[in-house]
C-alpha cells in the first residue's frame, strides 16, 4: 500500500507540475504576430445602447456608441477654440434677419456600404432634408419608426422652429425658421443632429423593413457597424473612405461592461483599452498604475433631484423648499464624489457664461426644514419613494449610494424615504408613468449653450417628449427661454438666463446638487483621445502607440 | 463513574447521548466549533447590545476608515467604515441576526416540516409512499436560487422571499432522510415484535422509532444550516435578499466589491463570518458524524 | 432492468410536469400583463392576439392553459425577451454553451483532482497526510464561492495582474461560435494569430474554473475517501492483498470501480449545487453565460426570460440527473452480469 500512496501522490505532483508549466507558456514573451492588438482597440463602456441613432434618446451611453463613430453632423463644435467648426457642410450664411440658414455641402463624402446596403451614390442635400424632416415632419415615412419620440429636438421644439427645409441644389440646402434663434447652429452641432442617408431608407421601404434604420445603422462617419451582440459587445470596423481620413483603428470593439471594478479590472489586465466613467474612487488606483492614463475635464453636466411637482405633497412649494433644505450636498459631494465634484446652486455649471453668480443657496439646515414641516401640516414628516438607477453617469457615479445618503440625511427631518431601483433600461421606462414621488437623475451638455441646461429637461415641450421629470410646465419659463434665444447679444441673453435661474430658485421644483468632473481613463499605448466637456466619445482620430512588446 | 454508596459496584453504561457527548468531546477540532457557535447564537440574540453604533448609521464625517489597527484607523470604529460611514463592526453584528439567525430559523422550519412529511410518508405503504416519494424527488431538483429568483420576480426583493425560498429547498432533504430512516427502522424485528404486543401506530412512533432515528436527523441538521448560511448570503450577494437599511453578510459583500480598490476591508470581514460561521458548523457536523461512527463501531 | 428503466421515465416526465406547472402558476402571480409576461409581446396587435389565444390556450380552462403553455415551451417557443426584443431560445443557444463548459470544465478539474487526493487520504487513513487533506476540504467546502472568486480577483488578477479577470476572451480576437465552447472553435477557427487566442482564452477560463471546482473536489474527496476506506476493508479486497496481487492492480481493477459508483451518484446530486454555483461564478466573473443573463433580466423585470430560464436551468439538472442515473444502472447491470453471472 505504501507504493500506490506514493503512486497517488506522484499523481497529484505531475498535474500540478502539469499547469504550472502551461502557466509558463503564457508568461514567456509572445513572438507571434501582434497585429491583432496594434490595430485594434477595445473600449470599456458602461451600458448597452438602446438603439443604433441618436436622434431617438438623449441617454449617454448610446450617445456614445454612435454619435461620433456612425455618423457625422453638417456642423461640430470645438471645445479648444471655442467655436463651430464646418463638417458635412464646408461653409454658411445667416441670412440678416436671422431666420435663414444656407449651407453649402462637401461633394467628397460617401455612405457606408454594410452587409446589406451598398450606396450608389454621394452624400449630397436630400439626405439632410431627408433627416431633419423625419424629425419635424409628422408625414414623413419614417417619422413613427421606432416610436416616433426624438427626445432632444421635442424638447428644443424643432418642428415649430422650422418653418421648412429647402434643397436648393444637391450641395446646398437651406433651413427656414419661423424665428430668430440664436442656439440653432449649437444645436445642429449637438451630437443628436445626425445625417442619415435617404438612398438607405428608400431601400428599407422597399423591403418593408423601415425599423432597420436604427438597428442597422448606415453613416458617414469613421467606423461602420459590424455586429452587436447585446450586452456583450458591438464591434466596428474602419471606413476605410471616410473623407476626414480612414481612422488607424482597424477594429473597434466596445466591451459592455456594466459595473466600474470590471471596467477598472479589464484596463489594468489589459482586456480594455480605453475606459469609460471611472469611479472616484477608483482614481487613486489608476493613478498608482505607471501603465494607465486618467483624463479629467471639469464638467458640464448637473445632478440633480428631481419632485414629481404633480404629485401631492411635492405640489406645494414649501415642501419642496422645507426639502432642500434638509439636503447635506457636502456630505453628498464628499462620500459618493470623493470630492470630485462641485456643489450645485442651479443647474447651470459655474463655468457657464449664464451663470447666476449672485443666486443664494438653500443651506442645509435640519431644524428648519423640521420647523417648515410641521408648520405645512405633517410634524411627524411622511413616507415617500425615491428612484435611482443603478447605472454610471457623467453626472452620478453611484446613484444609489447617493439615495441612499439622502435617506440618511432625511431620516433626521422625520421623512422616511424608500429608495426605488430597476436596471436602467426598465427604469427609464417606468420613470415614464410618472409613479415615482422624486427620483436621482442628470444632465450633461451637448453644447456650450446655455438653453441646453433648460430647455431639454424644464420646458413645457420637454414635458410632452417625456425629458421633462420635474412633471414641471410654467409658461412663463418658457417665455424666459424663448425671449433669451431670439437675443443675439450675450449680455441681453445673460438676463433672461438670470432670471430663468431665479424662477428656479423660487420655486424650486428639483434641488440641483453637484456639477461632476469628468473622467476617462486610456492605456498609455493609446493616442489621440481627447476628452470632449460635452458630447459623446470619438475614437475618429486615435491610434496605438506601438511599443515593442505589449 | 461508581456511585461509592453502593456495596455492589454497578455498571454504568452511559446511554446513547452520553456516548456521543463523550465521543464529540474528545476532538478539539469538534469543540472549537462548538464554542465558535455557541458565540454566533450569543451574537444573534444580543445584537442590538453588542453592538456600538444603531443600525445604518452614517458617520459622515468618518467614511471609509480603515480597521482599527491600521494606522490611520481609530479604535471606535473597530473593523473600520464603508463609504456611507456606517460602521462595519455593527452592520456585521446586525447581520448576524439576518444571515446566521435567519438561517437558523430556516432550517428549524423547514425541519418541522420535513419530517412531519417524511414520517407519514414513512409510515405508509404502497400508493401513498410512492407519490410522496415521487413529489420528493421532483422537489430535489430545484435549487434555492431558481426557487429564490421565482419569489423575487413577483413580488421583488427581500428577506421574507429569500428565506421561503431556502426553506423550501432545504425541507425535501429532511423528508427524504426522516422517510428512509423511518422505512428502515420499520423494517427492524424490534418494531414488529412491539406490534405484536399490540401496540397501535403512534405508540410504535413515539416509543421506538423517533429516538433511533434522531442521530440521521441530526447530521441532517447542521448539512442544512451550514447550506442554509451559504444560500442566504449568496442570495443576499446577488441583491435579491434585504434591502438597506437593514445588513445582512452577503449584501454587505456585495456593496463592498465597489470598493474594492479603495477599502478591501469592506469585502474581507463579511466574507470572513460567513466563512466562520460555515466553518464552526461544518467541524461540528464532522465532530458528531465521527462520534456517531464510534459509537457503533 | 427495464422495469426499473420506465420508473425512471415515469419520474422524468412527472418531474418535468411539476416543474412546468410550477413556472405556470408563477406566470400567474407576476404583475402585469399575463400575455405580455407569456410571448415577450408588449402591444400585440389583433392577429397577434389571435395567434397567442390559440397558442395559450388562453379563453379554457385552468387546465387547458397549464397544456398549451407545456406544448408551446416543448416546441421551442419562449417567446420574446423584453429588454432585447430577440427570440428567446437564440438567446439561450447563444449563451448556455458558456455555461455548460464552465462546468464540464469544473467538474473533470474536480474528478481528477479529488479522486486521486481522495483515494491517497484512505490509504494514509488516520496519518497526517489523511488529516491534512480532510482538514483543508472541510475548510474549502466552508469558503462561500463568491468571497473566493472576489479574493481570487484582487489578488491574482488586480494586485499582481497574472490572470484576467472578466470575460471569455480578449474582444479583438473574432472567433465564430461553431461549438460555442472556446477553445474548440479558437481550433476550428481561421484566426491568424490561434495560439495566442487559444493562450488568451484558456488565461480567461483558470479563474472562474478554479472557483467552480473547489467545492465539488472538496465533495469528492470526501466519498472517493469514505467509499475507499469500505472497500479498502471489504473481504474480497482483503483476499486479493493476501494473495500477493500488486497495489495497483488492485486499487484500479477491484477497489475503485466499485468505490466510484457512490461517487458518481454524489455527482448527480451536486447538480443543483453546480449550476447555482456556476451562475454565482458567472456573474462574479462576467462570464457571458446563462446566469449573467438570468441574473440581469431578473434587475430589469424581464419576465419571459426570467420564466424560461428557469424552465431551461432546472430541465437541465432534471434531465442530467435522469441520464446518469441511467448510466449508473447500466454500469451496475453490466458489472453484476460479469461477475456473478446473469442476474
Amino acid at each position: 500500500m505504501k507504493k500506490l500512496s506514493k503512486l497517488s501522490a506522484k499523481l497529484v505532483l505531475k498535474t500540478a507540475l502539469f499547469s504550472a508549466v502551461l502557466f509558463q507558456l503564457g508568461c514567456s514573451p509572445s513572438t507571434n504576430d501582434n497585429t491583432q492588438r496594434e490595430e485594434g482597440l477595445v473600449y470599456c463602456s458602461e451600458g448597452d445602447p438602446s438603439v443604433f441613432n441618436p436622434q431617438l434618446t438623449t441617454i449617454g451611453t448610446t450617445i456614445d456608441a454612435t454619435s461620433n463613430q456612425l455618423y457625422n453632423r453638417l456642423v461640430e463644435y470645438n471645445p479648444r477654440l471655442g467655436k463651430l467648426e464646418p463638417a458635412l457642410a464646408k461653409s454658411w450664411t445667416i441670412a440678416n434677419d436671422g431666420r435663414t440658414y444656407t449651407f453649402s455641402l462637401r461633394d467628397d463624402v460617401v455612405f457606408h456600404q454594410t452587409k446589406f446596403f451598398k450606396p450608389s451614390r454621394k452624400f449630397n442635400a436630400n439626405d439632410v432634408a431627408f433627416s431633419f424632416n423625419r424629425i419635424i415632419n409628422p408625414t414623413h415615412p419614417f417619422h413613427d419608426v421606432s416610436g416616433g419620440n426624438y427626445p432632444f429636438f421635442n424638447s428644443i421644439d424643432l418642428a415649430n422652429l422650422i418653418d421648412k427645409i429647402e434643397v436648393v441644389n444637391p450641395q446646398t440646402i437651406t433651413f427656414h425658421l419661423n424665428t430668430r434663434d440664436s442656439s440653432f447652429l449649437a444645436n445642429l452641432a449637438t451630437d443628436f443632429a445626425v445625417i442619415l442617408s435617404q438612398e438607405y431608407g428608400d431601400y428599407l421601404l422597399s423591403v418593408n423593413q423601415p425599423q432597420l434604420i436604427d438597428i442597422k445603422p448606415v453613416g458617414t462617419g469613421p467606423f461602420i457597424l459590424e455586429s452587436h451582440y447585446k450586452d456583450n459587445y458591438i464591434r466596428y470596423k474602419s471606413n476605410v473612405h471616410y473623407w476626414g481620413g480612414a481612422p488607424q483603428i482597424k477594429h473597434l470593439v466596445y466591451d459592455i461592461t456594466p459595473k466600474s471594478t470590471n471596467r477598472i479590472a479589464k484596463i489594468m489586465t489589459g482586456d480594455c483599452d480605453v475606459s469609460a466613467l471611472p469611479q472616484s474612487s477608483e482614481l487613486d488606483v489608476i493613478r498608482r498604475n505607471i501603465d494607465l492614463e486618467l483624463q479629467i475635464q471639469t464638467g458640464l453636466n448637473v445632478a440633480y433631484w428631481a419632485f414629481n411637482n404633480e404629485s401631492p405633497p411635492f405640489d406645494r412649494l414649501v415642501i419642496r423648499q422645507a426639502l432642500a433644505h434638509a439636503i447635506n450636498k457636502r456630505a453628498i459631494v464628499k462620500a459618493v464624489y470623493y470630492g470630485s465634484a462641485t456643489m450645485a446652486k442651479t443647474v447651470l455649471p459655474p463655468l457657464s457664461w449664464a451663470y447666476h453668480r449672485q443666486l443664494p443657496l438653500y443651506e442645509y439646515n435640519p431644524r428648519k426644514a423640521r420647523k417648515m414641516l410641521a408648520d405645512a401640516g405633517f410634524p411627524n414628516g411622511f413616507e415617500m419613494t425615491l428612484w435611482a438607477a443603478p447605472a454610471q453617469r457623467i453626472y452620478n457615479p453611484n446613484a444609489v449610494k447617493m439615495a441612499e445618503l439622502i435617506q440618511g440625511q432625511l431620516a433626521e427631518i422625520g421623512v422616511k424615504v424608500k429608495v426605488i431601483s430597476y436596471g436602467w433600461g426598465v427604469f427609464i421606462n417606468k420613470l415614464n408613468e410618472y409613479q415615482y414621488d422624486s427620483v436621482l437623475l442628470g444632465w450633461t451638455a451637448d453644447n456650450a449653450d446655455p438653453d441646453n441646461f433648460f430647455r431639454p429637461i424644464l420646458s413645457c415641450a420637454a414635458l410632452m417628449s417625456g425629458n421633462n421629470r420635474v412633471n414641471w410646465c410654467k409658461p412663463q419659463f418658457d417665455q424666459l427661454l424663448n425671449a433669451a434665444s431670439g437675443q443675439t447679444k450675450q449680455s441681453q441673453r445673460m438676463e433672461f438666463y438670470r432670471k430663468a435661474q431665479q424662477m428656479l430658485y423660487d420655486e424650486v421644483p428639483l434641488v440641483p446638487i453637484a456639477h461632476a468632473l469628468r473622467f476617462q481613463v486610456r492605456d498609455r499605448s493609446v493616442g489621440g483621445m481627447s476628452l470632449n466637456p460635452y458630447g459623446g466619445i470619438s475614437f475618429a482620430k486615435s491610434y496605438r502607440i506601438s511599443k515593442g512588446n505589449k | 463513574m461508581a456511585r461509592t454508596s453502593h456495596i455492589y459496584q454497578d455498571e454504568i453504561i452511559p446511554s446513547p447521548q452520553q456516548q456521543i457527548w463523550r465521543n464529540f468531546s474528545k476532538s478539539p477540532v469538534a469543540m472549537l466549533g462548538l464554542w465558535v457557535f455557541a458565540v454566533f447564537i450569543f451574537i444573534s440574540i444580543f445584537a442590538p447590545l453588542l453592538a456600538p453604533y444603531p443600525l445604518g448609521y452614517q458617520h459622515t464625517s468618518a467614511l471609509l476608515m480603515p480597521p482599527s489597527w491600521h494606522p490611520e484607523g481609530h479604535v471606535a470604529f473597530f473593523f473600520g467604515t464603508d463609504d456611507l460611514g456606517r460602521d462595519i463592526l455593527s452592520n456585521l453584528i446586525y447581520g448576524t441576526r439576518t444571515t446566521f439567525g435567519a438561517s437558523l430559523l430556516v432550517t428549524f422550519i423547514a425541519l418541522f416540516f420535513g419530517c412531519v412529511i417524511g414520517i407519514f410518508s414513512g409510515m405508509s405503504h404502497g400508493l401513498k409512499s410512492s407519490v410522496l416519494n415521487h413529489i420528493l424527488d421532483a422537489t430535489l431538483a430545484i435549487p434555492s436560487l431558481l426557487l429564490a429568483i421565482v419569489f423575487v420576480a413577483i413580488s421583488g426583493p427581500g428577506m421574507t422571499n429569500v428565506m421561503l425560498a431556502v426553506g423550501i429547498s432545504l425541507t425535501p432533504q429532511f423528508m427524504r432522510a426522516t422517510h428512509n430512516a423511518v422505512h428502515h427502522e420499520l423494517s427492524k424485528e424490534y418494531v414488529t415484535a412491539t406490534k405484536l404486543d399490540g401496540a397501535n401506530k403512534s405508540q410504535i412512533f413515539i416509543n421506538s422509532i423517533l429516538p433511533n432515528i434522531l442521530d440521521a436527523l441530526v447530521i441532517q441538521i447542521t448539512l442544512a444550516i451550514s447550506v442554509a448560511i451559504i444560500d442566504i448570503a449568496t442570495l443576499g450577494f446577488l441583491k435579491l435578499g434585504v434591502q438597506s437599511p437593514r445588513s445582512e453578510w452577503g449584501a454587505m459583500l456585495s456593496e463592498g466589491l465597489d470598493l474594492i480598490f479603495l477599502a478591501p476591508w469592506n469585502v474581507a470581514f463579511p466574507g470572513l463570518m460567513i466563512f466562520t460561521s460555515v466553518l464552526s458548523i461544518n467541524m461540528i457536523g464532522n465532530g458528531l458524524q465521527r462520534a456517531l461512527k464510534e459509537r457503533i463501531d | 432492468m427495464w422495469f426499473y428503466v420506465a420508473r425512471r421515465f415515469n419520474l422524468f416526465v412527472l418531474t418535468l410536469g411539476i416543474l412546468f406547472l410550477l413556472v405556470f402558476l408563477m406566470h400567474k402571480a407576476l404583475p402585469g400583463d399575463p400575455l405580455t409576461n407569456l410571448s415577450g409581446i408588449t402591444s400585440p396587435t389583433f392577429n397577434q392576439l389571435e395567434l397567442l389565444d390559440e397558442q395559450y390556450q388562453l379563453s379554457g380552462s385552468v387546465f387547458n392553459q397549464y397544456l398549451g403553455f407545456v406544448t408551446e415551451r416543448l416546441s421551442g417557443n419562449f417567446g420574446l425577451s423584453l429588454t432585447s426584443a430577440q427570440p428567446i431560445l437564440d438567446e439561450i443557444i447563444q449563451r448556455l454553451p458558456a455555461t455548460i463548459e464552465l462546468c464540464i470544465y469544473a467538474m473533470i478539474i474536480a474528478l481528477s483532482v479529488g479522486i486521486p487526493l481522495g483515494v491517497l487520504a484512505s490509504f494514509r487513513y488516520k496519518k497526517v497526510t489523511d488529516w491534512l487533506i480532510v482538514s483543508m476540504s472541510l475548510i474549502c467546502y466552508s469558503i462561500p464561492i463568491f468571497w473566493l472568486g472576489v479574493i481570487g480577483i484582487m489578488f491574482l488578477g488586480l494586485e499582481f495582474q497574472l490572470l484576467p479577470v472578466a470575460g471569455r476572451l480578449n474582444l479583438l480576437f473574432q472567433v465564430e461560435p461553431v461549438t460555442g465552447f472556446t477553445l474548440i472553435d479558437i481550433m476550428l477557427s481561421d484566426l491568424t494569430s490561434k495560439s495566442q487566442a487559444f493562450k488568451d482564452a484558456f488565461f480567461h477560463l483558470i479563474m472562474p474554473t478554479i472557483t467552480l471546482a473547489l467545492f465539488p473536489v472538496t465533495v469528492v474527496i470526501r466519498i472517493t475517501r469514505t467509499a475507499m476506506l469500505e472497500e479498502l476493508n471489504t473481504n474480497h479486497i482483503k483476499a486479493a492483498e493476501a494473495r500477493g496481487i500488486s497495489p495497483l492492480i488492485i486499487v484500479l481493477h477491484h477497489a475503485l470501480p466499485n468505490a466510484m459508483k457512490p461517487v458518481l451518484a454524489q455527482v448527480s446530486l451536486q447538480l443543483s449545487t453546480l449550476l447555482t454555483s456556476a451562475m454565482v461564478t458567472e456573474v462574479i466573473f462576467s462570464w457571458p453565460g446563462i446566469g449573467t443573463w438570468l441574473m440581469s433580466a431578473i434587475y430589469q423585470r424581464d419576465f419571459p426570460v426570467i420564466s424560461a430560464g428557469i424552465l431551461i436551468c432546472a430541465g437541465l439538472i432534471i434531465i442530467i440527473s435522469i441520464v446518469s442515473d441511467l448510466i449508473a444502472i447500466a454500469a451496475t447491470t453490466k458489472r453484476r452480469g460479469m461477475h456473478h453471472g446473469k442476474n
